[in-house]
């Protein structure tokens, strides 16, 4: 069970004035059950691969292929492709639409002809499961706050029950507390067996958690493997359009200086190692 | 330049309003950050600050005007500026120029003083080049310094972000954060909304909202050390911060060290 990313190009607007190749021979393999961490900068390709894993978008030239299906399938193979595949959009206003939250909620399962128990069911589930009280379910999603609309996008993906979850961007606007408990959620489904692909900005989160990150730049690929060896590769050299987390440009100044101190996110063990060191 | 008195706003049908007694004033020239847990009232607040929303209850004075009466609008909006996380919702040209161009038009200005003025804040946000450039052609951080220069344009007294930085990779963020760090200086009132306190280091007034009401009010300082609060308040102390603070003390760091990186490195490794 994987998503299997080959080759993928992708160009906008071929053959026009506005033509633009999005992503250049990117591959990718999205295991059932682990966390993808896609980064770059802005405009580095990150959305667009999103959108290529649920068949938003089909390939310009290489594949895409869901637990054994290609996004380039007919129609009707197509939808197993969505069905698995759960895709929550970068802004919340892009994706929600309906007059009330219960409605919000209902559409994708209704649409995959769950039955209306089944779908009270799921909302039930799901909304406890973010942590979204059930009195919001007559509200408009338009009235609520940032972090429940953020909440409510991932709620109602999840409540169509895919195998394969892909956030873009989904912590921005959250507070500290709620990030903390849907990256909790997020460890919580890959354990379930479900694949997680998580596009961030935040190297810091991508590196604590996920057990592959793939980082692009101008729509190619300029590192793919674990967080530990990006972590090895960054502290060797710059990889293009990344920056070092603060904390680690902290420890690179230090060492640089002649402390030795190890590379770490830690910031409670980098403290108490330099405190040895300037003691000593 | 702004001044809340005992306001209140309860969104229709919602059974508990979303600001409730908030007496707050913003100060000429402050940088106020405005902090707080998802749903805290933030983004309800800063719109009552340029009146897309009236309090239900009690008043709110932007520069001198009260905002509930409609013939106050016009004056209000174009001296209190907003910028949105998504940029995409307040690009209303195709070419960069165009877009800032937008609100001048609508002031009725001659085309001559348009023309400086687009020139001008372009500047300010160091989009000169991209004059002519498509809107659509822009990155995310340059759609945002584009929405930024859109709002300068209208040559506002304060600028009001709500989280204009949270879908910026970190690039894009340090370049607003510039921007914002200069127009500060040259006496922009800023209310900035933000849940990374390391983007918060420059405000001269820190103002945490909770359940709609003020929790907590004070300076940079205060809040570090107010750190038994951070989770009632939704809050998370940065890496570099909290590194800080554990030298500090030990006293291997002097009390007045920003948590920046820069000032770190030039403390620790003179």
């Amino acid at each position: 069970m994987s998503i299997r990313v080959d080759s993928l190009c992708h160009v906008y607007h071929p053959g026009t004035p506005l033509e633009t190749k999005a992503l250049s021979g990117v591959d990718l393999t999205v295991e059932a059950g682990t966390w993808v961490a896609v980064v770059g900068q802005t405009g580095s390709g990150k959305s667009t691969l999103a959108q290529h894993l649920n068949a938003l978008l089909v390939p310009t030239s290489g594949s895409v292929v869901v637990d054994g299906v290609p996004t380039t399938a007919e129609t009707s193979a197509l939808r197993s492709v969505r069905r698995k595949v759960g895709l929550v959009f970068q802004y919340p206003e892009h994706q929600l639409f309906a007059e009330s939250v219960s409605e919000e909620m209902a559409f994708g399962p209704r649409n995959w002809k769950f039955t209306e128990e089944e779908i009270h069911e799921t909302t039930r589930k799901t909304m406890s499961l973010l942590g979204l009280p059930e009195e919001l379910l007559s509200r408009s999603p338009f009235h609520l706050s940032g972090g429940q609309k953020r909440r409510l996008c991932i709620a109602s993906v999840l409540a169509s029950r895919p195998d394969y979850l892909v956030l873009d961007e989904p912590t921005a606007g959250m507070d500290a507390p709620g990030r903390k408990e849907l990256l909790g959620l997020l460890k919580g489904l890959v354990e379930e067996k479900i694949g997680v692909v998580h596009i961030t900005h935040d190297l810091e989160l991508a590196l604590a958690l996920a057990d592959q990150v793939i980082v692009l730049e101008k729509g190619k690929t300029v590192f793919c493997g674990s967080p530990d060896s990006l972590m090895d590769e960054l502290l060797e050299r710059p990889i293009r359009g990344l920056c070092l987390p603060p904390i680690l440009e902290l420890v690179s100044g230090l060492r640089d200086y002649g402390y030795p101190v190890p590379y770490t996110l830690d910031a409670e063990m980098l403290a108490l190692r330099l405190e040895r060191e300037i003691r000593s | 330049m702004c001044a809340l008195r005992d306001v209140s706003f309860t969104y229709p049908g919602a059974a508990t309003p979303a600001l409730e007694d908030v007496d707050l004033s913003i100060r000429s020239g402050e940088w106020v950050a405005l902090i707080g847990a998802n749903g805290s009232g933030k983004s309800t607040l800063a719109k009552i600050f340029n009146a897309l929303l009236i309090p239900t209850r009690g008043d709110c004075f932007a520069c001198g005007f009260r905002t509930d009466r409609e013939e106050n609008l016009w004056a209000i909006r174009s001296q209190i500026a907003m910028v949105f996380q998504n940029p995409d919702n307040q690009i209303v040209a195709s070419v960069v120029e165009e877009d800032v161009a937008f609100g001048p038009e609508n002031l009725g200005l001659p085309p001559v003083t348009i023309h400086e003025r687009v020139l001008k804040c372009l500047g300010q946000v160091g989009l000169e080049d991209k004059r002519r450039t498509p809107t659509y052609a822009l990155s995310g951080g340059q759609k945002q310094r584009l929405a930024i220069a859109g709002a300068l344009a209208m040559e506002p007294r304060c600028l009001v972000l709500d989280e204009a930085t949270a879908m910026l990779d970190p690039q894009g963020r340090e370049d607003v954060l510039e921007i914002l760090r200069n127009l500060h200086k040259k006496g922009m009132t800023l209310v900035h909304i933000t849940h990374r306190l390391d983007e918060i280091l420059d405000a001269t007034r820190v103002v945490v909202l909770g359940k709609g009401r003020i929790s907590w009010e004070g300076d940079l300082s205060g809040l570090f050390a107010a750190q038994d609060h951070f989770e009632e308040w939704g809050l998370e102390m940065p890496p570099l911060v909290r590194f800080s603070r554990l030298l500090q003390e030990w006293n291997l760091l002097p009390k007045d060290c920003l948590p920046t990186l820069k000032e770190l490195l030039e403390v620790l490794c003179p």
